[in-house]
């Protein structure tokens, strides 16, 4: 299947689908903040409402998996997960997900990626660090440094992956496969259910939970 | 002229018509495709199995345990009938018949697309599990069907994704293959689809093992009903993780279609 | 004319599927890991976090053979010494 288009360059550097979807979702995201968090009264209205269970219901995850000590991660992770969750239902409304784009979902797994390493020096030192790889013993070396880069590329591969296979089945499904309509004419519909709505929503909630557990893995 | 046991293969399959060696092809990968039935034959036999274990133990609850039952082996069943498609497609509506190009790269396309969907078996099986566990979690606390049903079949929407991606890659490989019409040695670029389908073949261990996972939670959530978001939460979290070989699967895959080194 | 250099690449594209195969069996282990964890949770939900980093940790090691596969299906694709 074609990769994402390319619409324009800008001095030789070229503005992709991915890139101006990216921007979609970040207004979308930017809008939303703003609006929910205008005049916040003590009676919420309806958009403050949905922004306070959301705002809660990372905290609590946050604290389930990382831990009282390391809440302040949470911001974080509620934006990651805004955006990734909305990247991913893109398709609904037949848009390219940017996450179906290894580029996008590299670039958020190395800051996964980072994340983990500066948490760990910070919280182990230089030598604590440096340490846990011949952890727990050191002929084990190879591995934990393998184990350690394998990290981001499955991380991203995954997201990739999934999103990528949910783009090409779509497209066969709209495009290539008119001597299968016959079958039901509701396959679309459960399609998108399943693959933009399902596997979006999964996808992300994975790849948020996975950065949280590395990281507090990471600093412990 | 020297002859080797390649040459002579490949001067023997092009004394035929084309028409006789894509139709061989596509009878064999048509064929390979239904191995995948071995695995709604595993998983669906242990989820009898265990309903008909359950219903010895609990009779007075059998309508609840044939219904949990029933549910779970229908979806153990979606990688056969999908398998089942993609072979009907090979042997009925074979849109490869109708292409002109190398016809060694078209009847490697078809064995290829074969090939790649007995990755279903896994996904089966691992489904069939799920739901063998559900019909035994059910014959036990029947109350609590709802809920089991529920991990039951998100645990099994999880477990099927490999057999998805390697119908995906089935597909492309009927119609929308990258390879027909390419320039290059016919030989490479055959082989290339056939490799792109057996890479998918990989997908079989995901789908057991997420099946497995969501058998297991399916279990817990029996045992602790209150429990059963942090269950669901840390299925997904192994099953993702479980996933990533079957992922690497379709790399290789889409590698050797869409930036293939040797072409 | 088959030439021996087409052959070679020829079998390393399907040698490369083949390698992928070795993926069967990470995906049953780790999910075999899976399901203990959720089997654990169930039992012991105080001990999520300690029972989720177990899992993790052993599903990292037995991802090892895959990523191996993974590495001889690169190589065959991408660095192949008889090319």
């Amino acid at each position: 299947m074609s990769g994402p288009k390319i619409y324009a360059e800008i001095l030789g550097f070229p503005i992709t689908e991915t890139m101006v979807n990216t921007w979609l979702v970040m207004g979308a995201i930017l809008i939303f903040a703003i609006l929910a968090t205008k005049n916040l009264k003590k009676v919420p209205g309806k958009l403050q409402l949905i922004a306070e269970m959301m705002v809660k219901g990372i905290d609590g995850l946050t604290e389930n998996t990382m831990g009282k000590k390391n809440l302040g991660f949470a911001p974080y992770m509620l934006t990651l997960f805004m955006y990734l969750g909305i990247a991913n239902l893109l398709g609904v409304v037949a848009l390219r997900p940017p996450t179906a784009d290894l580029t996008m979902t590299f670039a958020l797994s190395l800051l996964t990626f980072f994340m983990t390493q500066f948490f760990a020096i910070k919280s182990k030192g230089v030598g604590g660090f440096f340490k846990g790889f011949i952890e727990p013993i050191p002929l084990l070396l190879p591995i934990n440094i393998i184990g350690e880069f394998a990290n981001p590329i499955s991380l991203s591969f995954r997201l990739f992956g999934n999103m990528l296979g949910g783009v090409i089945i779509m497209g066969l499904i709209y495009g290539g496969l008119t001597n299968l309509m016959y079958f039901a004419a509701g396959i679309p519909i459960l399609a998108h259910l399943y693959f933009d709505i399902f596997a979006g929503l999964l996808q992300s909630f994975i790849f948020v939970m996975l950065s949280m557990v590395f990281i507090s893995m990471a600093m412990d | 002229m020297e002859t080797n046991f390649i040459q002579w293969f490949f001067d023997f399959i092009m004394s035929y018509e084309p028409e006789v060696i894509i139709a061989c092809a596509s009878v064999i990968g048509a064929g390979l495709a239904m191995i995948a039935g071995i695995g709604p034959g595993i998983g669906q036999g242990y989820a009898a199995g265990k309903g008909a274990e359950a219903v010895g133990n609990n009779p007075k609850e059998s309508k609840n345990i044939l219904s949990t039952m029933l549910l779970g082996a229908a979806i153990a069943e979606t990688s056969g009938i999908l398998a089942l498609v993609v072979s009907l497609i090979l042997l009925f509506g074979n849109p490869l018949v109708s292409l002109s190009g190398g016809m060694v790269v078209i009847a490697g396309s078809a064995i290829g697309a074969g090939i790649a969907v007995i990755a279903g078996m896994g996904p089966a099986i691992g489904q069939g599990y799920a739901a063998g566990k559900a019909t035994e979690a059910v014959g036990i606390n029947p109350r609590n069907q709802r809920g089991i049903t529920l991990v039951m079949l998100v645990g099994q929407a999880v477990a099927q994704t490999t057999g998805i991606l390697a119908l995906v890659i089935s597909l492309i490989l009927l119609y929308g293959n990258p390879f027909v019409g390419l320039e290059g040695a016919f030989i490479i670029i055959g082989a290339s689809a056939l490799g792109a389908g057996i890479s998918m073949v990989g997908g079989i261990g995901p789908g057991i093992g997420q099946g497995y996972a969501a058998g297991k939670a399916v279990e817990a959530t029996g045992k602790r009903p209150d429990q059963q978001s942090n269950i669901t939460k840390i299925m997904f979290l192994g099953q993702a993780v479980a996933q990533t070989t079957g992922i690497y699967a379709l790399i290789v895959s889409l590698i050797l279609m869409y930036s293939n080194p040797f072409i | 004319m088959i030439t021996g250099i087409e052959l070679i690449k020829a079998c390393s594209a399907i040698g490369a599927g083949l390698a992928m195969i070795a993926g069967i069996g990470p995906g049953i282990g780790q999910g075999y890991a899976a399901g203990k964890g959720a089997e654990g949770v169930g039992r012991q939900p105080e001990a999520q976090g300690d029972i989720t980093r177990t899992m993790l940790l052993g599903a990292a090691v037995a991802e090892t053979t895959g990523i191996y596969g993974l590495i001889v299906a690169m190589i065959l694709l991408f660095a192949n010494p008889f090319i």
